[in-house]
């Protein structure tokens, strides 16, 4: 059932992500409106991308189409090699629960449910055996230094706790790509810097990172920014 | 997908908001607690009636008058000797009956009190089990042969007349139907909250004045062990209609019944009646489960965005359909367990409200275990059914809409 995924992220040189003239359209006839406009970009494995952009630029909707939660209307997606286009909704989902991990501006934590069985959610999804979920969950939350806080529910915590919770969850499947949505968005500069800095180091371990964001100083952690406007990539600079 | 951890999880959330909870169970717990409540009272009146006929026996055929226009022939011991001589095989004996619709009066007071007085013989007084609070609880065949005004009165007469003390009323004299009585013994009327006042006396004495019974009013033909009721009764039948002069039974002065199909046919109808009144009552089961549905959509519009979540952490729609069913079945057997318990409690309230009443017989409280077990199974069903369409629904929301919601 689970099998740690090490060989996606160990070669360094493998594209993990590869995106051939994607396009994405909503509507129909007049009222269409094309988000993207054929984008055709690679990531390496072990990369820490930024994405930036303004808003309506279609940066949402290329994050949505990396993480598997939208398909495009053409062109072609390959993700750790499998092109997305022969799976069906099941195989979508497994791809979202084994290689994407997400992080959101809200945190998205299940309030009724406590820090652990939150993070134990996508092991319950792949169908881990509750012993198998419960260590990968410590192990997981000790990474994030919030141990002493496994009981507790989501609204006991601070923002930046959360967060932390948030991508501690995100790791626990051992995902080859990390995906960050504005993650220090709700977050004050203090804790934001705590949570890049995780973020980087999450990284330094062989993930991929991808994070979309609006702010230089948090784009600047990264070692590739790429810029999309009007749907397409406008800039794709190494820093 | 785990199960258990779900559970948890739903019942958690129950918990957090108990008024809505109950709310949203009451349909269900009212269409159960009514099936539940009519099937357990059937249940109930039909164990007190079977034990009640099978207390009489059962292994017999009884031979009653029959008022067919015109007044019945007596059944009497020549009736007795001419059945015996008949030498049917698989008859074991002849028990004939009396029980006379009388008054009692009271030596001191004068008050008067309506009350029944059955016969009995040293042998089928037995079969009354009586329960003795004084003095004794039989006839003696001498008491039937010299036709002794003694009698056995039940703790009503004795509440009546001697202040509810059953030592006192032994020895003393009582007025029944204008003749005196010595009482003998004293037992336990059947039910406390009866006011049924009866009292038991040799059979032959009730054959004298002032009763003047002419012969019995039943005579109990009493068979052996593993004979077949209906051939016997085929017997008996054609002696009887060719000594009397019938060619019918229809048109016959006197009736054959055999007592153990006629609690079957009872049973079958009581069955039948119950069902028939609990598939009504289900009725407002489909309200409950509109209830239900109504309440899981309310949830599933609630939680779109944790459900787009659910669906990035790589939850399938099979996942998110099971996680809403699981919730729906919850709360139905949830509310369908407390349907039982408020069934059951409705059923015992009205077995004793019953009880209270001047009734013969004192019933008993049944629970109907058939209708608690359909009763959860229709309550799994319910949240199956009705929750198939949130559930549904909740599982074909689109992932990125869903998470965008607010």
């Amino acid at each position: 059932m689970y099998r740690k995924q090490k060989s996606s992220n160990t070669s360094p040189m493998k594209k993990i992500i590869c995106l051939t003239d994607v396009r994405k359209t909503y509507g129909i006839n007049e009222s269409a409106y094309e988000a993207l406009k054929g984008i055709n970009l690679r990531i390496n494995a072990g990369e820490m991308v930024a994405v930036m952009g303004p808003s309506g630029s279609g940066k949402s909707t290329l994050m949505n189409i990396l993480g598997l939660l939208d398909t495009p209307s053409s062109g072609k997606y390959q993700i750790d090699g499998r092109d997305t286009k022969s799976l069906d909704d099941d195989q979508m989902s497994e791809l979202r629960n084994r290689t994407v991990g997400f992080i959101f501006q809200s945190f998205n934590l299940l309030p009724r449910i406590t820090v652990l069985e939150n993070i134990e959610r996508p092991m319950v999804y792949a169908g881990i055996t509750p012993r198998e979920r419960h260590a990968s969950a410590l192990t997981n939350l000790e990474k994030v230094d919030l141990l002493n806080k496994a009981s507790r529910f989501p609204p006991q915590l601070s923002g930046g706790q959360i967060q932390r919770v948030a991508i501690a969850r995100a790791l626990v499947m051992n995902p080859a790509i990390i995906l960050a949505d504005e993650p220090t968005g709700n977050l004050d500069s203090v804790t934001s810097t705590q949570v890049m800095e995780l973020l980087c180091h999450i990284n330094k371990q062989g993930n991929t990172v991808i994070i979309v964001t609006h702010s230089n100083e948090i784009a600047s952690y990264a070692k590739r920014i790429i810029v999309i406007r009007d749907g397409l990539i406008s800039e794709d600079k190494k820093t | 997908m785990n199960y258990q951890s779900l559970l948890f999880e739903v019942i958690r959330s129950m918990r957090a908001n108990v008024l809505r909870t109950v709310l949203t169970m009451i349909g269900i717990i009212i269409g159960i607690g009514a099936v539940v409540a009519i099937m357990s009272t059937a249940d109930s009146v039909t164990a007190t009636v079977s034990s009640e006929i099978e207390k009489t026996g059962l292994n017999k055929i009884s031979l009653s008058r029959r008022y067919n226009g015109i007044t019945p022939r007596s059944l009497d011991d020549s009736t007795i000797h001419f059945l015996e001589s008949l030498a049917i095989l698989g008859i074991k004996n002849y028990e004939g009956s009396i029980s006379v619709n009388t008054q009692a009066r009271d030596y001191k007071t004068g008050e008067i009190v309506s009350m029944y007085i059955n016969g009995a013989t040293e042998e089928t007084i037995g079969d009354l089990n009586l329960e003795i609070l004084a003095g004794r609880g039989i006839v003696t065949k001498e008491e039937n042969a010299a036709q002794s005004r003694v009698a056995i009165i039940n703790s009503n007469l004795v509440k009546k007349f001697f202040y509810g003390d059953p030592e006192a009323a032994i020895g003393e004299m009582v007025k029944i139907g204008g003749s005196s009585f010595k009482i003998i013994g004293v037992y336990k009327n059947m039910s406390p909250f009866s006011e049924h006042v009866a009292a038991v006396a040799p059979i032959r004495t009730l054959m004298t004045q002032p009763f003047d019974e002419n012969g019995y009013d039943q005579i109990s033909i009493v068979l052996d062990t593993g004979s077949d009721a209906n051939t016997i009764r085929e017997q008996v039948l054609a002696a009887m209609l060719k000594a009397r002069g019938y060619s019918d039974e229809d048109k016959a002065d006197f009736s054959l019944s055999i007592p153990r199909q006629e609690l079957n046919t009872f049973k079958q109808f009581m069955t039948a009646a119950s069902a028939v009144i609990a598939l009504i009552a289900a009725i407002s089961l489909i309200v409950g489960g509109v209830g239900i549905m109504n309440i899981m959509l309310v949830t599933v519009t609630e939680r779109t965005k944790e459900i787009g979540l659910m669906r990035s952490l790589g939850a399938k729609k099979r996942d998110i359909v099971k996680q809403f069913l699981i919730e729906s079945i919850t709360l139905t057997v949830f509310g369908g367990i407390l349907g039982v318990g408020l069934g059951i409690f409705v059923a015992y309230a009205a077995i004793s409200i019953i009880n209270m009443f001047d009734s013969m017989p004192h019933f008993m409280f049944s629970v109907s275990f058939i209708g608690i077990i359909v009763s959860l199974i229709v309550s799994i069903l319910i949240g199956l059914i009705f929750g198939a369409y949130p559930a549904t629904r909740a599982s074909n929301l689109n992932p990125v809409e869903a998470l965008r919601r607010e």
